[in-house]
């Protein structure tokens, strides 16, 4: 498995990194659940300070707080790589209070009619990877700000 | 770092904040990060191949799909940003000459000549021949002869340009291919070298874009001149700035935009109307306040007060006390339509081709231009009926300004010194060092600054060192809202000896106090107003622009002309200073040549610094290097 790292000194804020996993997660979301709205969001987040961009990504800690945390034993780690159960989750967002990368968002889903709350976090692409495919954020970054480990 | 070094403002970003209405220092908190391919000028949208970024940092692709690579995209970008905004200035001094030839033709039912003696001065500089002829037919000879300016087929330069600048500046010019003959061509010529597969080499691309910008200074100098024979040439005013300019009791209606023509009418009509709106309850009346270069020319010419420049537009709706906002063009943002519909303000849009969804259209042309200048007036007054008080919130700061200086208005009060060679006591007292130099704000406000500080503590230092400031567009705004434009000023922040000369001149100017240390010279179109004077200040001296201890600044820069307008004040040899990188970031070659290589060419460059203070240093470093080359007194020798 390998895994993604950013540069800021060579991150332009072209937010390409981000579009690519919105438009990953809209594809899977679309195909396998056809009829469930979820509200799409990235995994890795670009923000500004002063004249830096910083791309924000799960850096799936050994020791993860936000697994660590979660009640529900929702987060596992497999192969190294930090997952969200979605069944599992019921949404109370400690694991996004306990990111110290502030890399989780809570996002609405609908299922069988009802608006579930859950936790949205970087899983690596493992369904790319496991197709021998890149990571998308990576392929997507024009300036190669972001590298695989 | 705040939203307004003014702190007056404060209250209605707040305000805002509770009416959940977003402003522009909202949305652009909601943009962060800004895409760094568009900041550095290297992604090309001109052809659908496209859109190609160059990575500059050399790991991703270093060509666009054509083959284009970073400097020729950079060069092609930022060379339609200077046609883009030469098309805007010169398009105002267009409509201008067009109703100038109106009123020559006698067809004209809205507008007069106000000032013909400046009617026949400018004939007499455009070599044309008054006599036996009535002022209507020399305006309509004076109008056609500009208006070749935007059509002339014959390769001899531009008459405004020509006629007002040094003979070894247009030399110069002339040698370089940039003495362009025609303003409208060389727009189009930009866009049609730029066009996917033609000029790809990025020095003759930047040389085409100074030609273009050459355009754009002929463009201001047609609309300032033939403006002030339509409406008059500004003489010294005394009046307020600020917010607090919006009266409570009144029907307060702004004017904005750039183009006086609206404007004058809607100052005109008013005067018949006002008893209409104390009738309404509006015991002060109408109250017509000032936003942007509209604000400006009012300003200059009627004493209109000045309620806000670029960046706080929005925030003269946020006051809940404004019935009508009329614009005209350039620099409107369109959120003023949301926010106008928040409130019982009217937002008035006036010229065929500047609608904005949400307002209400009257076109203002010749033939119904008081017509419905009074339905908008009468529409405000039905709006006043209609405020909450509840929402109303005016910040009390305004501030004193003396404006109006024109550069007829300069010579005027310098030959009550000097009647035979009025010039001479300001060159004198640059020549002796009491004034170091002269340095002219232009420009912008830009949300990425905290509005109005660099102008401020640039100001501020550059005063302090005996410099004397000129100031038009926002940044004369800049100066008028945070008290920088009156006589305290000069007492608080000149130096002993720009002081001494601006007290001086006071007392010959009849004021019982100093000159303002910064002279509001008008909008910015009147830049050309500065660049008159330093050519009559070079002519008397027998010397070359670029020779003259006068820089130019647009620390806050933002609009495409103002990147047209600082293209061509280097053209004319003045280094300029700018707050803020263009977006040339991406062409480290493209970059070099304008902050040093077009020194060697036209002796002007770009000199770009953020931090105010610095850039103040470098302004005055720049200064005495001048000064020095004079051979009049410098500090540059004493450090020696
Ligand atoms: S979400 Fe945060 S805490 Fe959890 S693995 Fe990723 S970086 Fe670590
Ligand atoms: S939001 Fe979901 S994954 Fe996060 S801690 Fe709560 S249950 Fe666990
Ligand atoms: S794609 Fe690369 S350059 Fe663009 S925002 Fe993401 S990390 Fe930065
Ligand atoms: S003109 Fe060239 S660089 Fe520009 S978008 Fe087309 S292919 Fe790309």
């Amino acid at each position: 498995m390998k895994f993604i790292t950013a540069d800021s000194a060579y991150c332009l804020g072209c937010k390409g990194c981000e579009l690519a996993c919105t438009s990953r997660k809209a594809s899977i979301y679309a195909v396998d659940e056809a009829r469930i709205n979820r509200t799409v969001v990235p995994n890795i987040i670009v923000t500004q300070s002063q004249d830096m961009k910083i791309p924000a990504h799960c850096r799936h800690c050994q020791e993860a707080f936000c697994l660590q945390l979660c009640p529900t034993k929702a987060i596992t780690q497999e192969k190294k790589v930090v997952v969200i159960n979605d069944d599992k989750c019921t949404g109370c967002g400690i694991c996004e209070q306990g990111c110290p990368y502030g890399v989780i968002t809570m996002a609405f889903y609908t299922k069988d009619q009802k608006i579930k709350k859950i936790a949205n976090k970087c899983d690596m692409c493992m369904d790319r990877q496991s197709k021998d495919e890149d990571p998308l954020c990576y392929t997507a970054c024009p300036t190669k700000a972001i590298s695989l480990l | 770092m705040g939203n307004c070094h003014n702190l007056s403002n404060q209250c209605l970003i707040n305000k805002a904040e509770d009416e959940n209405i977003d402003l522009v220092w909202h949305r652009y908190e909601k943009m962060l990060p800004l895409c760094g391919f568009g900041e550095k000028g290297i992604c090309c949208r001109i052809c659908m191949k496209g859109p190609c970024r160059i990575d500059p940092f050399g790991n991703g692709p270093q060509e666009g799909i054509c083959g284009a690579n970073a400097d020729t995209i950079v060069a092609r970008n930022l060379v339609r940003m200077i046609a883009a905004g030469t098309a805007a200035h010169s398009s105002h001094g267009k409509e201008i000459a067009k109703t100038l030839m109106q009123v020559g033709k006698k067809t004209s039912k809205s507008y007069a000549i106000k000032d013909s003696e400046k009617l026949r001065a400018i004939a007499k500089k455009m070599n044309i021949s008054i006599e036996g002829k009535d002022i209507y037919q020399i305006a309509e000879q004076v109008a056609y002869e500009s208006l070749k300016d935007y059509s002339r087929i014959e390769e001899e330069p531009c008459t405004w340009l020509s006629n007002s600048i040094t003979p070894p500046r247009l030399e110069k010019l002339e040698g370089l291919g940039v003495a362009l003959n025609n303003i409208e061509s060389s727009v189009a010529d930009i866009m049609s070298r730029t066009h996917l597969g033609t000029d790809a080499d990025p020095i003759n691309l930047l040389l085409a874009g100074m030609r273009c910008a050459i355009g754009d200074y002929t463009g201001m100098q047609i609309s300032t001149n033939l403006s002030d024979v339509l409406f008059g040439t500004p003489e010294p005013v005394i009046s307020e700035a600020n917010l607090g300019v919006i009266k409570k009791d009144a029907v307060n209606i702004a004017v904005h935009g750039h183009n006086p023509l609206l404007s004058e009418i809607i100052v005109d009509v008013v005067d018949e109307m006002q008893q209409e709106a104390r009738a309404a309850g509006a015991t002060a009346g109408i109250n017509i306040v000032g936003v942007c270069c509209t604000g400006n020319e009012v300003l200059l010419r009627r004493g209109i007060p000045m309620a806000s420049n670029y960046l706080s537009q929005e925030l003269t709706i946020l006051t809940g006390a404004l019935e009508a906002m009329v614009v005209d063009v350039q620099c409107i943002m369109p959120s003023l339509a949301k926010i106008a519909s928040c409130y019982h303000t009217k937002l008035f849009t006036t010229m065929p081709e500047a609608k904005i969804p949400g307002a209400d259209h009257f076109e203002l042309h010749d033939e119904n231009a008081v017509e419905n200048a009074r339905k908008i007036v009468k529409q405000s007054i039905e709006a006043y009926k209609r405020r909450d008080p509840n929402k109303i919130l005016i910040p009390e700061e305004k501030s004193q300004i003396i404006a109006g200086f024109s550069t007829e208005s300069i010579t005027n009060l310098l030959s009550k010194i000097d009647s035979e060679k009025p010039l001479r006591p300001l060159i004198d007292n640059i020549v002796n060092g009491n004034i170091r130099g002269v340095v002219l704000f232009a420009g912008c406000n830009n949300v990425k600054i905290t509005q109005d500080y660099n102008f401020v503590h640039m100001a501020k230092k550059l005063l302090e060192n005996n410099i004397l400031i000129l100031a038009t567009g926002c940044g004369a705004g800049a100066f008028a809202k945070n008290s920088l434009m009156n006589s305290e000023a000069t007492n608080k922040y000149a130096g002993e000896s720009l002081k001494a000369v601006l007290t001086m001149l006071g007392k010959e100017a009849g004021l019982d106090a100093p000159l303002p240390p910064i002279f509001h010279m008008g909008s910015c179109v009147d830049n050309s107003r500065a660049v008159d004077l330093a050519v009559n200040l070079a002519n008397e001296l027998n010397i070359d622009l670029y020779q003259l201890p006068v820089v130019a600044s647009a620390p806050e820069v933002m609009s495409e002309k103002a990147i047209a307008i600082g293209t061509w004040a280097a053209g004319l040899g003045m280094p300029v200073h700018i707050g803020l990188m263009p977006p040339v970031g991406g062409s480290p070659l493209v970059a070099e040549v304008l902050t040093s290589g077009l020194k060697d060419i036209v002796d002007g460059y770009f000199i770009v610094e953020k931090d105010p203070l610095e850039a103040a240093s470098k302004i005055i470093h720049v200064i005495e290097e001048k000064r020095a080359a004079l051979n009049v007194t410098s500090t540059l020798e004493e450090e020696k």
